[in-house]
């Protein structure tokens, strides 16, 4: 959570180029609202991923099942689950993106385009992150 | 610098279980050429797949206390 953590502040008061301004802006809140959904999708889904493991477990015992038994049940839940952590995990690397996006623009090293593009790849990788939740959850 | 965190990101979200190994490997390698810890060591903390990988240790723990062995 070190990197989704940081709170991305601009400082573009005296910035001249209202567009590019508007569009830095705008990608500041993309940021921070997905840092937050993120943030919020991974502790649900790691709560929700434990409790399947352990009710698959529950089961198996409650047939008087074996080790084997318990390890086969647990490994279909661990790869139900897998293009979920897959789809948070990039959406994490695509904010940290958009983070370094930003602060070059900041430094004078980034230019504009790669903000709004890196915006672009963070809002796509909360998409898919929350498509693959929602595929392992089922609908509500 | 930047492509070793780059490097040391990776190796934490695609072999979790290489974590601790890897720590150690970072604290010798700091201690031998005086690079900062401070500087590497974050980027091995925080992963999702660490997270997950701590889940299912726990799990599996579970089960090798709660559940028999097969008999043949």
């Amino acid at each position: 959570m070190r990197a989704l953590g940081l709170v991305i502040a601009l400082s573009l008061a005296s910035c001249g180029h209202a567009p590019e301004h508007r569009a830095v802006e705008s990608a500041v809140l993309v940021a921070n609202t997905t840092r937050l959904a993120i943030e919020t999708s991974e502790a649900a889904a790691k709560a929700l991923y434990r409790q399947e493991q352990r009710a698959v477990l529950a089961d198996t015992m409650a047939q008087g099942g074996n080790m084997e038994d318990a390890k086969r049940a647990v490994t279909v839940v661990r790869s139900t689950w897998k293009p979920v952590w897959d789809a948070l995990a990039a959406a994490r690397q695509a904010h940290e993106g958009l983070r370094s996006a930003i602060e070059a623009y900041e430094a004078g090293r980034g230019a504009v385009a790669d903000v709004i593009v890196a915006a672009g790849k963070l809002r796509a990788a909360e998409d898919s992150a929350a498509e693959a939740l929602r595929t392992v959850r089922g609908p509500d | 610098m930047p492509a070793l965190l780059s490097f040391l990101r990776f190796l934490a979200d695609e072999a979790p279980a290489l974590i601790p190994a890897i720590r150690d490997l970072v604290h010798s390698w700091c201690d031998k050429t005086g690079v900062d810890k401070a500087e590497l060591l974050p980027a091995l903390e925080g992963s999702i797949r660490d997270d997950v990988a701590k889940i299912d240790a726990d799990i599996d723990a579970e089960i090798a206390r709660e559940f028999p062995k097969p008999t043949r």
